[in-house]
Parts: C-alpha cells; sequence; structure tokens
C-alpha cells in the first residue's frame, strides 16, 4: 500500500530529470551552440551530451555512496565546517539558477503573451506556484511530472514533425568548420545545460527505494539521452529555419521556431502561444525543484519549523531580485561564467571530497541509518 | 441532572432480575413517549412466570408479534418448569430464529428503539430482543442520479437492511462481511462496512474503523456527516471518498478491494478508497464494448477539462490573445458584443452565476415546477438578455457548454469540486490570460498530486504508477474485460489476479 514515504520510482525520476535538462536547454541551447561553434554546434551538442551520460555515470556512482541524506553523510566524513562550506556553495548555485530561470521566463512570457503586464506580476505568480508545489515535497511533483509529461512532450514531438520538413538541410552545412578551441568551449557549455543531473546526490541516497537500484542506471542514462536528441532536434530546427545568423543572434531562438511553424489546416493562428503555454508547465517543476533542493539544505543548517515560511523566505528573496533591473543576456553572462568556473567544477569535486572523505575515516564509508526523507 | 445516562449517553440503570424494576426503569427512559408501547402478562399453567413485552409503534410487525409471539405465550406455555422458565420461554415462545439476548438496559433500551420486541422475565437478570423489525419506507427505487442506459435500474434505499440485501444479491459469497457498526451517541445510527475479506486490505479495514473511532458525536444522519468527520484533507473541496445509489457499482467495488460504507437512514452508500479516475467510471462503460466504453471516457476527460477551462479559455483568448483567433471570427465576435455594456469578464460571471443559480433553484423545486423553471431561465430569461443587449450569445454559447461538459462527469460531488475551481481559473485568467490558465492548472493539479484517499495517491493511476496496479488499464482508455486481469495496487497482495483463463 501506498505511505507518506517521500520514494519515488524510476520512471518519475526519470521523467523528473527529462524536464529539469530540456526545460532550459530546449529554449537557449541552440542559441548557445549556434553562437559558440557555428554549424558545429551540431557536434558540439553530440560531444556535450556524451559528456552529459560520462558526468550523469559518475553522480550515479557517487550517490550510491551516500548513506543517508547526502548534507549529513557529508557531516559525518567530512566535518562540520566543511559541509557549511559545500552547504553555501550548493545555495549560491541553486540562487543563481533559479534567478537566472525566473529572470529567463518571466522575460519570455512577458514579450510573447503578457507585454502589457507588469513582469513583476508574472515573478510573483512564478514564484507562488513554485513555492506551493515544493512545500508538497518530491513525491507532489514526481506525480505532477508525470502527469504532464506527455501533455508537454506530444506538442513538441508534433513540432518537430511539422519543423523538420521545412528546415534547409544547407543551413546545417559544411561541418568541421569550427575551430577545436571553440568546439571544445561550446561542448563544455553544453554539458553546463545537463547540471540538473547533480541534484541525484540529494535525490537517491533518500528519495528512491533499494530495490530499484538495478534498474537506476538505466533510467538516468535513457533521461539524458532522451534530452540530448530533443536538443539536437531543436538545434536542427532552429538552424534549418533560421540560419546560422538568426540562430545566433538571440538567446531564445527557439521561440522564433514556434512562431514560425503552422500546424497545416489549424484553426487557430498564434500556435506559438499554445506551444509556450503547454512548455510552461515544465518550467514549474524545474522552478519548484529549485526551491526544494534550496529548503532541503537550509534544512540541514538551520533548525526550520515550519517549512513554509522558509519557502516564503526564499520567494520574497527571488521577488525582490527581481526588482533589480538586469537583462536576462547580462545574468545569462555572469551565470554562465559561474557555471563554467565555479558550478560545474564544484558538483564534481565536493562529492569526490566527501567520498574520499569517508573512505579515510573508515575504511569502508560511514554508515548510518536511511533518513526519511521528510 | 439525568441520572439514567452517562456521558456517552448511555443508559446507566441497573438490569435487575425483578421484573417490576427493570418495568419501572423502562417506563422513566421511555416517559412522555406515546410510541412506546407495552404489555405485561403472567403466562405459564401451573408454573407461572411474569414476562414483559415492550416495542416501539409502526417499526415492529404486529401481525408477526401477535401470531408467532404473543400468541404461543399465551397458548403453548402450560408446560412451564419450575427451573428452566427462560429456556423453556424460548424454545416454546418464540417461533423466529432472529432473537439475541440482551444484558443490559441500555441493550434493552436500544433494541426497542431499532426496532425489536423486548421480552423481559421475571427472576432472570437477562432479556430477548426479537426481531420484527417493519419500518415504513419506499421499498427499493429506480435510480435518479446515476441513471444508465445499459445495466440494473434499482438503487440504494434508506433502509440499512434493505442495502446490504441489494449487495448480498450480487455477491453470494461467505467473504463478503457486513460489520456493524454505531455511530452517535444520540443517534446511534447504525453503520455497516461492507468488504470482501481476503481481498481488501486487513490494513485499510483497521484504518477505517480507527477513524470512525477517532470521534464522538452526537448524531449521523447521512454518509455526507460520515464523510466530512473522516476525511483527512478537510479543506479540499474534492471527495476522498465517492458516494453511489448503485448497488452495481459498490459490488463491483467491492470486488476490487474497496470497502463500502452503509449508514441508516442513508440512500447513498460511501466507497472507499478513491482515485480521480473513479469519478470518471460509470456503471455502464462494463456493460458496453470496450471501444464505445474508452470512448465514452475520453469524451468525459475533456468535459472535465471544458467544464474548468472554457469560460477562463474564452476571457484568455478575447482578453490578452486575440490575435489567436482568425480574423473573420474576431470579426464575428466582435459583432456579437456590439453593444453589450459589460466587459467579457463580468457577462461571463453573470451568466454563470445566474445558471448556478437556477441550478439550485431547480433542485429545491417540487418537480412540477422543476419544468417550468428550466424553461423560464433558459429560455426566456436567456433569450431577454441577449435581445436587451445585457450579454451577447457568444458567452451564452460558453456557459451553456461548459454546464454541459460538466454534467458528462458521472458523480455530482466531484463536478460540484469542479464547478469552484472553474472560478479561479476565470480570476486567473482575467488577471493573465492564458499564463493564469496554466497557474490554474498547475494549482490544481498539484493540490491534486497531493491528496491521498486512504494511503492512495488520488491521481492514480494517471500518477504514481505501479505495475499491480489493475486501474491502469480501466482508466482513460479502458481494456476488454478479459485483459483486466488484476485488481487495483489497494486490493491484498495475495489476491491481485481476478480474472483466468481455463
Amino acid at each position: 500500500m501506498f505511505s507518506n514515504n517521500e520514494t519515488i520510482s524510476n520512471t518519475q525520476l526519470k521523467k523528473m530529470l527529462i524536464f529539469d535538462m530540456i526545460s532550459i536547454s530546449i529554449m537557449i541551447l541552440p542559441g548557445i551552440a549556434a553562437a559558440g561553434a557555428g554549424k558545429d554546434g551540431l557536434i558540439a551538442i553530440i560531444l556535450g551530451s556524451l559528456l552529459a551520460v560520462v558526468y550523469s555515470f559518475f553522480f550515479l556512482y557517487a550517490s550510491g555512496k551516500i548513506k543517508g541524506e547526502y548534507i549529513e553523510f557529508s557531516k559525518k566524513t567530512a566535518g562540520k565546517f566543511l559541509t557549511y562550506i559545500f552547504g553555501i556553495l550548493y545555495m549560491i548555485k541553486l540562487l543563481f539558477s533559479c534567478w537566472f530561470t525566473l529572470s529567463l521566463f518571466s522575460e519570455i512570457i512577458n514579450n510573447t503573451l503578457l507585454p502589457d503586464t507588469n513582469i513583476k506580476i508574472i515573478i510573483f505568480s512564478l514564484i507562488f506556484v513554485s513555492i506551493y508545489a515544493a512545500s508538497k515535497g518530491i513525491e507532489v511533483r514526481s506525480r505532477i511530472t508525470e502527469v504532464f509529461f506527455f501533455i508537454v512532450m506530444i506538442p513538441l514531438i508534433i513540432l518537430f514533425i511539422l519543423g523538420l520538413k521545412r528546415v534547409e538541410f544547407t543551413n546545417l552545412f559544411p561541418l568541421f568548420t569550427a575551430n577545436s578551441g571553440d568546439m571544445i568551449n561550446t561542448s563544455y557549455f553544453v554539458l553546463l545545460t545537463y547540471s540538473a543531473v547533480e541534484m541525484l546526490m540529494f535525490t537517491i541516497p533518500v528519495h528512491t527505494a533499494p530495490e530499484d537500484k538495478e534498474k537506476r542506471f538505466g533510467s538516468v542514462i535513457k533521461a539524458v539521452i532522451a534530452a540530448a536528441v530533443m536538443n539536437l532536434i531543436v538545434f536542427i530546427l532552429v538552424l534549418g529555419l533560421l540560419g546560422l545568423t538568426g540562430a545566433s543572434q538571440q538567446l531564445t531562438s527557439s521561440i522564433t521556431i514556434m512562431q514560425l511553424i503552422q500546424i497545416p489546416g489549424g484553426f487557430v493562428q498564434r500556435q506559438d502561444a499554445i506551444m509556450l503555454t503547454v512548455w510552461m508547465l515544465s518550467i514549474f517543476t524545474v522552478l519548484s525543484a529549485y526551491f526544494y533542493y534550496l529548503f532541503k539544505i537550509t534544512s540541514n543548517f538551520i533548525r526550520i519549523k515550519n517549512k513554509n515560511g522558509m519557502l516564503i523566505i526564499f520567494g520574497i528573496l527571488f521577488f525582490l531580485l527581481s526588482f533589480i533591473k538586469i537583462p536576462v543576456e547580462t545574468i545569462f553572462h555572469y551565470f554562465g561564467k559561474y557555471m563554467t568556473y565555479i558550478g560545474l567544477p564544484q558538483s564534481i569535486c565536493i562529492p569526490l571530497i566527501i567520498i574520499i572523505a569517508s573512505k579515510i575515516k573508515s575504511g569502508k564509508g560511514v554508515t548510518y541509518g536511511k533518513s526519511s526523507g521528510k | 441532572m439525568d441520572l439514567s445516562h452517562n456521558h456517552d449517553n448511555q443508559v446507566i440503570l441497573d438490569f435487575s432480575d425483578k421484573l417490576q424494576v427493570n418495568i419501572n426503569h423502562l417506563e422513566q427512559l421511555f416517559d412522555n413517549c406515546n410510541d412506546y408501547i407495552k404489555r405485561k402478562l403472567t403466562i405459564g399453567g401451573i408454573n407461572k412466570a411474569d414476562v414483559y413485552l415492550a416495542y416501539t409503534d409502526n417499526m415492529v410487525d404486529r401481525t408477526l408479534l401477535e401470531y408467532s409471539i404473543i400468541k404461543n405465550l399465551l397458548f403453548k406455555m402450560e408446560n412451564m418448569p419450575v427451573e428452566g422458565k427462560y429456556e423453556h420461554i424460548i424454545k416454546y415462545g418464540l417461533q423466529t430464529a432472529d432473537f439475541k439476548e440482551v444484558l443490559t438496559m441500555d441493550d434493552v433500551s436500544q433494541s426497542v428503539i431499532s426496532g425489536d420486541v423486548v421480552l423481559l422475565i421475571d427472576g432472570y437478570q437477562k432479556g430477548i430482543a426479537i426481531s420484527l423489525k417493519n419500518f415504513p419506507g419506499r421499498g427499493v427505487p429506480e435510480v435518479d442520479a446515476e441513471v444508465t442506459i445499459k445495466g440494473p435500474k434499482d438503487s440504494f434505499a434508506e433502509s440499512i437492511a434493505i442495502n446490504t440485501v441489494l449487495i448480498r444479491r450480487r455477491i453470494k459469497d461467505t467473504h463478503l462481511k457486513m460489520e456493524p457498526l454505531q455511530i452517535g451517541i444520540r443517534s446511534r445510527t447504525s453503520v455497516t462496512l461492507a468488504y470482501i475479506s481476503g481481498i481488501a486490505d486487513d490494513e485499510l479495514i483497521e484504518e477505517v474503523k480507527r477513524r470512525f473511532d477517532s470521534f464522538v458525536i452526537d448524531g449521523v444522519f447521512d454518509i455526507g456527516m460520515l464523510e466530512q468527520l473522516t476525511e483527512k484533507a478537510w479543506y479540499s473541496p474534492f471527495p476522498q471518498y465517492q458516494s453511489t445509489e448503485r448497488p452495481d457499482k459498490a459490488a463491483s467495488a467491492l470486488m476490487e478491494g474497496r470497502i463500502a460504507v452503509i449508514v441508516d437512514n442513508s440512500p447513498m452508500v460511501l466507497l472507499l478508497p478513491v482515485t480521480i479516475n473513479s469519478f470518471f467510471q460509470a456503471s455502464d462503460d462494463y456493460y458496453r464494448s470496450w471501444q464505445i466504453a474508452s470512448f465514452m471516457r475520453i469524451l468525459r476527460y475533456i468535459g472535465g477539462f471544458f467544464a474548468v477551462t472554457l469560460p477562463a479559455l474564452y476571457i484568455a483568448v478575447c482578453n490578452y490573445q486575440l490575435e489567436m483567433i482568425p480574423t473573420p471570427l474576431v470579426l464575428s465576435f466582435a459583432a456579437a458584443r456590439q453593444g453589450v455594456p459589460f466587459s467579457i469578464l463580468m457577462e461571463v460571471i453573470i451568466l454563470l452565476l445566474a445558471f448556478e443559480l437556477l441550478t439550485e433553484a431547480g433542485i429545491r423545486l417540487p418537480s412540477p415546477m422543476g419544468n417550468t423553471i428550466g424553461i423560464v431561465g433558459g429560455l426566456i430569461i436567456g433569450d431577454a438578455a441577449i435581445s436587451a443587449n445585457l450579454v451577447s450569445p457568444l458567452v451564452v454559447i460558453v456557459v451553456a457548454f461548459t454546464a454541459i461538459a460538466s454534467f458528462t462527469i458521472p458523480n455530482e460531488t466531484f463536478t460540484t469540486a469542479l464547478r469552484i475551481s472553474r472560478y479561479l481559473m476565470i480570476a486567473l485568467a482575467a488577471i493573465l490570460g492564458l499564463f493564469g490558465i496554466v497557474i490554474g492548472i498547475m494549482l490544481l493539479f498539484i493540490h491534486l498530486a497531493g491528496l491521498k484517499s486512504f494511503g492512495i495517491p488520488y491521481l492514480s493511476p494517471i500518477a504514481a504508477k505501479s505495475n499491480e496496479d489493475g486501474t491502469i488499464r480501466d482508466s482513460i482508455i479502458k481494456y476488454p474485460i478479459f485483459k483486466m486481469k488484476n485488481r487495483p495496487i489497494y486490493a491484498n497482495k495475495d489476491e491481485k489476479v481476478r480474472f483466468k483463463e481455463k
């Protein structure tokens, strides 16, 4: 019988990962890849995705070494002081990621759906719903993802099918014209868009059932591959329809192709509005994940009686940040730099340090009872 | 201060072996009750015994009482022994198998109030409660709210006895248990928990009993009260039980491992646990081909979606995304709205509220006037409002279609919850257009995803899927009966398989 055990299945984990990875990447990756490596952005995406598979393997391995909650395990192995530093680093990363996502999508909504509405109302709505979802726990988030998964994916697949028919394949070639430095840089950037995989460190040890372990590897890798395929298709669409100049000029060139592709015999005219409306459903799962993990990490350092109170504080923080008028391109620029030099390296170094510390401390790894995950 | 009852309203007067003491107690308890019928008799031949009969008027079958009990007591007790009078009376005086011993004054008084005939015998600190119930009732009525084209037409009635029989007729299995409970310290309402032992999960049965035992209330008169007293998410407008007036639905639910709660004087039965899927299932889905049933189910889900979002979509598209509509249609909309003084939002709210008023009035009015309201409200007022340019014809179509869509859902309680959600959608659409509708849908689904009915996620099997869950094949698409081999996830793990080929 089901119970309130905050445990998710492999299928739910897979779907949540797909949403976490592609919700933002589909919007910005074609522009990044085209600007970074030109037509070889295709190769960069393939390389970056291969790196993402390796990246995922690392987290699957590392999360398997964690006994109980990640931060609690870190306290016991690496020590409290170091864990505080790790916690702060994770929180900075989540805060920055959440801020960027909020800024990006509030601007997209403001520009495409609600040009006459104050952007702060949009931001408030995004924050409110995300906090509500985060307050319900990971089980509820995973169920919402399951419900909306096909509702979001089916229009996307229809978009792909209709768009591929109109693609000018001459825009995609020739390949292997970019220099290797640009290719590597762009591949690294592509890898950054898969950074949601890092949250497996927080999810797998306490929110998955041990008996699902065997099939979990397959589920995670399938999620990464699915995200990679979708990213590739979107890149092909953007480059094929807009050309290199059109693709590289905008951060969110994917929105433009939504406006270009029409459903044949369609009654409704602005189909991008419908597409974007449906896409918004996936954004909330990503944003609620950020709030959820922010709360989780904070609760490991501060005794919090009222979970909702903490989430509201984060919500107010982000809402206040929206008063700082910084263009989303600027936020993206600094966010990109942060992720390149700090975000991604920390995501590998921190778990490595913790695992090495656990091995040094006991020789076998520190073990203690599995937490309830609540 | 009442010295005859304790805090839980139970009678605490002594049950004596002296008949007169017991008579005095009963007359004290039933003082000022003109429906309390009593008779003291002296029976026996050489060895006599004083006996006392008590019952409530119009609750017993008097013909049976007089011919099967009183006649025997008066004319067949000549050989009454000196010792063992009680056993002799049972053996020769009672021409019925349905009786039980009562050992306390509380049991005696409850038996009298419940429609039994109580027989007290002098010299014995126990009595006999003879079941001769014959309540006034309307028999087995026809279904009213859950009408189907195919399938049985009988419905539950107010009598708990009739309702249990209607289920027993459909499940002739000794594992079908009808566990009696009593709720309400004054109403002492009879409640029956029906389940199939071995199929229903034992933990579920215990949880139900625990919840029913977790409160003290003076009276319960309908399943609705019980529902409110025992549901965990009391703040949610969405029902966490399913109520039905159909015995076939109840029997089918029991076969799936669910529990039915039958409350005396209530013509509906509660089924638990429940998922959102259950509210979109109709009985005749199982009596017709799977293709038709699947088509109807999809139609209901679409109806449910439109019931919640159609007015909001209209407002969002007309106020924020007018460019989505083809130009000829925009011009047609504009022409239809010419001269209407209200905004689109106001039009929609006015018409929706008018519709809600009409619906409510239609329920409360006596049936001869109900049709009149339909004509007056629907045709005359609607037509007059359009002619007076108070509302546009388009809004009337939208609201009417919304109403029709909401009536496709078989469960009225769930439909009402969706109706409330509709107003949230309208408010959000008015503020944020299509994005507001997305916000509303997210809020709704987050709420539903967090709901559970006795531990079962509300959105299963659409979300929280499990390979063991047989309802995957009975959700949006209904598989053929021979493909629905497993019971739902909440059934006993050892009884998952319900269909096998020989």
